[in-house]
């Protein structure tokens, strides 16, 4: 049967729509081109709104109210105000799937309804109050699109399981938080002691909390740390016994402190509300008077970067300046060898346990002649110079006092992220120089970075080891508390070393 | 062979392992405590380390003894020496007082890092016959480090007798890492 041009009937007219129609399942309409489906574009793109448009790869790439399916079409949701919900791209355009305030049926499941959206900010932006965002959820200090699968959620952000910590039994619901680096927030400060609900993702490999105050003589720290499990893994140590028997170690300290979660290859971190009590003191356990701020802080992916500050303070005249390469040691003098060598051994010794050194900086600090000369004491003054949150500031100073001391750190872990506690970091002696070659100072030096990035010393001067099991107290360990020790890590170690939000 | 050879024997060179050239395996408990990166070496951690004999060894160790096999470990040696502030014996303190001579004249770096232990120790001790003997390292030319290391020992004595070279030398100092040092001691002396 033929169709000629000018004598067309109406079978032959229905044939050729067919024809067309089956032409353009797959069809050639390429991006921008009107069509009516999905059909009338070429295979790799969809049709949205009467055009040819890619196809999406997650559900933000759709618009509000929209899904991404499993083809990478966008679909319509079709949820209506009061029906129930579990993501946010079941609702309808112009609503939000918004958490129930209690978990009626108490599964441990919140469940959700849509509802109009509110004026707030979108996902992603920082919060205080669920009123604050725009879906209605604010938790762990960002507004969060509640989602089922991580395709509901925006490109370098999963679906993770989260503890509602403000409901009652913190039942979970799921959101959309980032799927890599770290996730800081604040959490209010209710008085000088307090215990905390600290919500902990099912995405998270580490939790760290930041305490800090501003009153002098008084320190902050944790009290009693309870995991969503009941397990008790701290309880402030009123003795030096008491400090390493907690499975989770931690000391208050002043102006600020860090608990790390979980320290150890052995210490669990299941997901859900972990119970921290968090006080100022006045001596070892008496409560103080001063209201610690804390900022929490779970890391999630596997980042293994590790930036580095370097800071030089005025070391020209230096007894040891036979070793710097010129007549001081400063940021431009640095940029070759011998300092260089010194990084490259940094590196090698970092790249032994997993972490690459990425973006490095040298600044110099000149016209501080009261830190020229440091001790434990001066140490916050000293950090206080630091401006690099992203990283860890290493400070090179002419000496410390007691003589003999070749680094100090601001704690284990240091403190590292957020914005509220004074910035930590370490600080080196050049007079090692004196003594002791370049190489040398590269592992005294990781060492000390390593404790500020969490790991305790594998051996203490006491006899007393570290909580990872496999580290034992093997001298030729980095984390030997002697200058004389080695470099090796175990692979507990590796793994306490790759927990910390510092690396990204 | 003296605790002390022991000891020395105990610092056992091992290989360049990872291409980090390795000093010393510290086998040697006091040793060990003796080069710890940050933990001053208390009497308390010397005694459990070193055992009966520790204040000695101790002693030894500060020495500038090239037989000890340990003469170029200056790290080992400055702790040492710093460590001798805990230890009122005249053995002691003559040892610090020969790591100052010893230094006199020297611009050698490890030099000037052992002379500012052995002020610092001396500080602590806080014998006021000692503030002549720091008084004079405030002239020390070569190290701006070691003449405010000695102002602070100074202060730290609290003896009046070391106001008088603190101030006449605060009128010369050009270095105001020192000056601020003098400021303090003075501060610490003057009523």
């Amino acid at each position: 049967m033929a169709c000629l041009r000018g004598d067309v009937p109406s079978w032959c007219a229905i044939s050729i729509t067919f024809a067309l129609a089956a032409a353009c399942r797959g069809g050639d309409g390429g991006i921008g081109a009107a069509c009516e489906d999905t059909g009338d574009c070429a295979p790799e793109l969809q049709c949205v709104a009467a055009r040819c448009v890619e196809r999406c790869v997650r559900a933000p790439d759709c618009g509000d109210g929209y899904a991404c399916d499993d083809d990478g079409l966008c679909v319509r949701g079709d949820g209506q105000a009061g029906d129930a919900c579990a993501r946010e791209v079941g609702c309808a355009p112009g609503l939000a799937c918004l958490l129930d305030a209690e978990d009626l049926d108490a599964d441990g499941v919140l469940a959700a309804t849509c509802a109009p959206d509110g004026d707030g900010a979108p996902a992603g932006a920082g919060c205080e109050l669920d009123s604050d965002c725009r879906t209605g959820t604010c938790a762990l200090g960002r507004c969060v699109d509640l989602c089922a699968i991580d395709r509901d959620c925006a490109l370098g952000t999963a679906c993770a399981r989260i503890p509602r910590v403000e409901v009652a039994g913190a039942p979970t619901f799921r959101g959309c938080l980032p799927a890599d680096g770290a996730v800081t927030w604040a959490i209010p400060r209710p008085g000088p002691a307090a215990e905390l609900q600290v919500p902990v993702p099912d995405t998270a490999r580490a939790l760290q909390l930041t305490m800090s105050i501003d009153v002098p003589g008084q320190t902050v720290g944790a009290t009693r740390v309870e995991l969503p499990t009941g397990e008790v893994v701290y309880q402030t140590p009123l003795t030096e016994e008491q400090y390493y028997l907690n499975r989770v170690r931690h000391a208050p300290a002043a102006p600020a402190s860090v608990l790390a979660l979980p320290g150890s290859p052995d210490v669990p971190l299941p997901p859900g509300a972990y119970r921290v009590g968090v006080s100022s003191f006045v001596l070892v356990g008496q409560a103080g008077t001063a209201t610690p701020r804390v900022e929490a802080t779970i890391k999630v992916g596997d980042g293994v970067a590790l930036d580095l500050h370097f800071h030089f303070l005025d070391l020209g005249e230096h007894p040891c300046r036979s070793a710097f390469g010129g007549d001081t040691l400063d940021a431009e003098v640095a940029g070759a060898a011998p300092f260089q060598g010194f990084v490259q051994a940094l590196r090698t010794i970092f790249g032994l346990g997993g972490v690459a050194l990425r973006t490095l900086t040298y600044t110099d600090l000149p016209g501080h002649p009261d830190l020229d000369a440091i001790s434990e004491a001066e140490l916050p003054a000293l950090l206080a110079l630091g401006e690099d949150r992203d990283g860890v500031n290493v400070f090179f100073v002419r000496t410390m006092t007691p003589a003999g001391t070749q680094a100090l750190v601001d704690g284990t872990p240091g403190v590292s992220v957020g914005g509220a506690a004074p910035l930590g970091g370490v600080a080196v002696a050049v007079d090692t120089l004196c003594y002791r070659g370049w190489d040398r100072l590269a592992r005294i030096t990781a060492h000390a970075i390593a404790r500020h990035l969490g790991l305790f010393r594998n051996r203490e001067p006491t006899g007393q080891g570290d909580p990872i099991v496999d580290s034992d107290g093997d001298p030729d360990n980095l984390m030997f508390y002697s200058e004389l020790g080695g470099t090796s890590l175990s692979l507990g170690q590796r793994a306490v070393l790759g927990e910390s939000p510092v690396l990204r | 062979m003296t605790p002390v050879r022991g000891a020395a024997m105990a610092l056992v060179l091992v290989g360049a392992g990872l291409g980090l050239s390795r000093a010393a395996e510290p086998t040697d408990p006091l040793i060990a405590i003796l080069s710890a990166i940050d933990v001053a070496p208390t009497p308390e951690l010397l005694a459990a380390a070193g055992g009966p004999d520790a204040a000695t060894r101790v002693r030894e160790l500060a020495a500038a003894t090239d037989d000890l096999g340990l003469a170029n470990d200056v790290g080992v040696r400055v702790r040492a020496l710093r460590a001798l502030a805990g230890d009122p014996s005249p053995e002691a303190h003559a040892r610090l007082l020969e790591a100052l001579d010893a230094g006199a004249g020297t611009t050698l770096g490890s030099s000037v890092v052992v002379m500012g232990a052995a002020a610092e120790a001396l500080g602590d001790l806080g014998d006021p016959a000692d503030v002549p003997r720091l008084a004079a390292l405030l002239e020390f030319e070569p190290s701006r480090d070691l003449r405010a290391i000695a102002a602070r020992a100074l202060g730290a004595i609290g003896s009046p007798a070391a106001i008088d070279p603190l101030r006449e030398r605060l009128l010369r100092e050009p270095r105001e890492q020192v000056r601020l040092a003098i400021t303090e001691a003075l501060r610490a002396l003057e009523p």
